[in-house]
């Protein structure tokens, strides 16, 4: 910190203990009083001089301007106890104030955080986007404009001001310390929010939903529901059950129901595969079928949303 | 011990005359807050108070004998300048008058008592 930033500081916290001085005066004129105050202290800082006590400051201040100074006492032992008391408090204001910036990121964070719990993307294998599960490059983008908010907030006061702007500091303190403690916990390559000491792995419910599983091998799709807590079963394109045949492992997912981002209520997941590696049958089991004329890479084949609906099977794996 | 007492000393008498010695400053060019402490320091008034400063000219400023306006800054808080009205010019008249007569009046007295001393 450079000596002028170290005279602005002092001159900043000085003033307020002047305006404090001044407490019994009403504000307007407390304004007219002061007004300049810190620039004035700024050149005399720079000037080699010191600050001077601001109880008497503010008296010969009175006194010079033709106001009478109120007998408050505060000129005792103990007024100026306390007044070095809200003297250091304003201190610690003004030198906090200088990481606002970073606070202003940091808070920016937070609210990504818990706008991704909120959603319920799950977890991400970047701590950055911790609740993002694999989104990390819509959680930058989300990060960028939360980050532009919080700088206008805090810069202009823009839209959250006085008790609102408290308030929301103290809900975004509090979502700090959630996001922190709850730290992301390293399992299988994967990043999993938790509470310490009580789960790392998220218990899926009616209200899950089930992630995004086509064009993974059915081996490693398996063993992300698995650590999900999702039920599946694994079809060939007739419906055919396939859970437990042995090869199965590499084929890739060509479709999955409930799809992701569907409501996984039941909690099974079924998996398509084609192990023939002929005609892709475009519907679910139960469904009229669609022909198709060639292989469709499974890597790449999606399941319109409107052609997937709830599959009745015959067999099934529970975790 | 003599120092505190000559501060002591120019203390006391400025409470009399800080009004023109501000007004005086100002004549010349516009100013504000530490700017007046730093020309009056400079003019010989070395004991004088910041705040008794920047509390007259808010005196004066609200007596209409200043005006003001800010100056922002970039490199730190705004400043508050202040220059003289017309109605501060003719306050600086009267009381450059005053002065004048009053410091006859002393200076003949301290004179008339210096040559009785010889």
């Amino acid at each position: 910190m450079t000596g002028h930033e170290d005279n602005m500081r002092n001159a900043a916290v000085f003033a307020e203990s002047v305006r404090r001085e001044m407490r019994n005066l009403p504000a307007e004129q407390v304004a007219d009083l002061t007004d300049g105050i810190e620039a004035d202290m700024v050149a005399s800082l720079a000037d080699g001089g010191s600050l001077p006590d601001a109880v008497v400051y503010a008296h010969d201040l009175m006194r010079a301007a033709g106001i009478e100074v109120p007998e408050d006492g505060r000129t005792g032992t103990r007024g100026r106890v306390v007044a070095l008391g809200l003297s250091a408090w304003s201190w610690l204001r003004h030198s906090v104030r200088g990481l606002a910036p970073a606070w202003w990121v940091f808070r920016a964070w937070v609210l990504l955080q818990v706008i991704g719990w909120l959603v319920g993307f799950g977890g991400s294998s970047y701590w950055f986007a911790g609740q993002w599960g694999g989104r990390e490059l819509v959680a930058v983008l989300v990060f960028l404009v939360l980050v532009s908010f919080s700088v206008r907030i805090g810069r202009d006061k823009w839209l959250v001001k006085g008790r609102t702007e408290k308030l929301v500091t103290v809900l975004l303190a509090v979502s700090s310390i959630f996001v922190l403690v709850s730290r992301p916990s390293h399992e299988n390559g994967w990043f999993v929010y938790g509470t310490p000491g009580i789960s790392t792995v998220p218990t899926w419910d009616c209200s899950g939903t089930p992630p995004e599983l086509i064009g993974t091998p059915v081996s490693a799709a398996v063993e992300i529901l698995v650590r999900e807590g999702f039920a599946y079963e694994v079809v060939d394109m007739t419906g055919f059950n396939m859970t437990n045949s042995a090869g199965i492992g590499d084929f890739r997912v060509l479709k999955q129901d409930p799809h992701f981002m569907e409501v996984a209520c039941g909690a099974r997941v079924t998996l398509m595969i084609d192990p023939s590696g002929g005609g892709v049958q475009a519907s679910l089991p139960g469904q009229a079928a669609v022909q198709t004329t060639t292989t469709v890479p499974p890597a790449t084949t999606t399941v319109p949303r409107s052609a997937t609906t709830a599959v009745k099977a015959t067999t099934t794996t529970a975790p | 011990m003599a120092m505190t007492d000559k501060a002591l000393d120019q203390t006391q008498l400025l409470k009399g005359v800080l009004d023109m010695a501000v007004l005086a400053v100002l004549s010349t060019e516009d100013g504000y807050g530490y700017d007046v402490v730093r020309r009056l320091r400079t003019a010989g008034l070395s004991e004088i108070a910041e705040a008794s400063v920047y509390g007259t000219l808010r005196r004066l400023f609200a007596d209409g004998a200043l005006t003001s306006y800010v100056v922002p800054s970039e490199e730190g808080p705004h400043r508050k300048y202040y220059g003289l009205t017309d109605a501060g010019r003719t306050q600086l008249g009267t009381l450059a008058s005053s002065w004048g007569a009053f410091s006859n009046v002393i200076t003949s007295l301290i004179q008339a008592t210096t040559h009785k001393g010889d």
